[in-house]
């Protein structure tokens, strides 16, 4: 059988990384798995997030075939809990995942890792969803200024991968958050003068962005 | 003279066999094996071992950790039914077939919790015992 298996962790509906539905487009060198029959897209270069989801998009190209139905199977149930396509983070470590196709026979195989976050970033992209950097603590606006951020999980300078609730609290009212139409991006836009400090909270963690807007 | 060259003919091959299978030089049946290798490793930090040697026949995996196997067997052509994988204890060690075409001789094993179990194949013509350890991953 000659083969190659495509995935992409799609975006949650909270934090983490922004969702990109297509998992061929994404423009980094995809990872091959353990057979060579299996690569992984962009969005699997890292850990995921200990408490993080992550859902996979299982693309397959077979010779001569479809892509035959396929689900999920886990090695250790301690790293990883399925709930249908959705892989959750329960426990550090690395456990295998299996693509098992028609009468249970496994197609590929690969890796996955899971880590605990030990901080929460606020991260800046640009429309197109290329990112432009690490947002500073404190920063400041112009009225009807937009900003398009999201907030992402990291371990010791790593980015982590996964989706997960995001807890938001605004004290102030200069400023709006409002979660984008694609997942895991959130607008920040510029209301009115003022002082408004924003507080994300997510797996165990928290970060404050505190945000000046001027006339 | 003739006659005395064919009755002592039959004695010296006589001799001779003896002589050779006595020296031990009579090439013996060998004996058959069948065996796994792997087909894939581990990721990194994490442990895939597996030992074919002469007296020890060994597997040591992680936990959770999964790799691809091949066996093969020196059975005889034509081969009838591929070997088979038996796991003594499959709450230790997890094994399924890879959608590898018919010969039906790719598997997949995997550690499922620290402990000890065997693996054993069966061939046609043979069949081989490894010892298994999945150890803890953490």
């Amino acid at each position: 059988m000659v083969g190659c298996l495509l995935l992409a962790a799609c975006g949650g509906s909270h934090g983490g990384r922004p969702g990109d539905h297509s998992p061929v487009a994404t423009g980094g060198r995809p990872q091959c798995g353990a057979l060579n029959v299996t690569c992984v897209g962009q969005k699997l270069d890292a850990p995921i997030a200990l408490g993080a989801f992550l859902e996979l998009d299982v693309r397959t190209q077979l010779a001569g075939s479809s892509g035959p139905p396929i689900t999920l199977e886990v090695a250790d149930k301690s790293v990883f809990t399925l709930k249908g396509a959705q892989l959750m983070a329960t426990g550090a470590g690395a456990s295998a995942v299996f693509f098992v196709g028609p009468d249970h026979e496994v197609i590929d195989f690969l890796h996955l890792w899971v880590q605990p976050a030990t901080e929460l970033r606020i991260l800046r992209y640009e429309r197109s969803g290329t990112p432009i950097g690490r947002v500073q603590p404190a920063v400041r606006l112009l009225v009807h200024d937009e900003l398009l951020v999201a907030v992402e999980p990291y371990a010791n300078g790593q980015p982590l991968a996964g989706n997960f609730e995001l807890a938001r609290n605004l004290a102030g009212n200069s400023v709006a958050l409002l979660p984008d139409s694609v997942t895991g991006y959130y607008r920040v836009i510029a209301r009115a003068p003022g002082a408004t400090q924003i507080t994300f909270r997510a797996l165990n963690l928290s970060t404050t962005w505190s945000i000046e807007v001027e006339p | 003279m003739k006659a005395l060259i064919t009755r002592l003919v039959p004695h010296a091959v006589f001799a001779l066999l003896a002589l050779v299978t006595a020296s031990g030089c009579v090439p013996a049946e060998r004996p058959k094996h069948v065996t796994m290798y792997p087909t894939s490793g581990a990721p990194p930090a994490r442990r895939v071992e597996l030992k074919n040697e002469e007296t020890l026949h060994a597997v040591t995996v992680t936990s959770g950790v999964a790799f691809a196997i091949s066996i093969s067997d020196d059975c005889p052509y034509p081969k009838g039914a591929p070997p088979t994988l038996t796991i003594a204890d499959p709450s230790v060690l997890g094994g399924r077939l890879l959608a590898r075409g018919t010969a039906k001789t790719d598997w997949v094993l995997w550690g499922i919790a620290p402990g000890k179990t065997t693996v054993t194949l069966r061939a046609e013509c043979a069949s081989q015992t490894y010892d298994v350890t999945v150890v803890a991953q953490r």
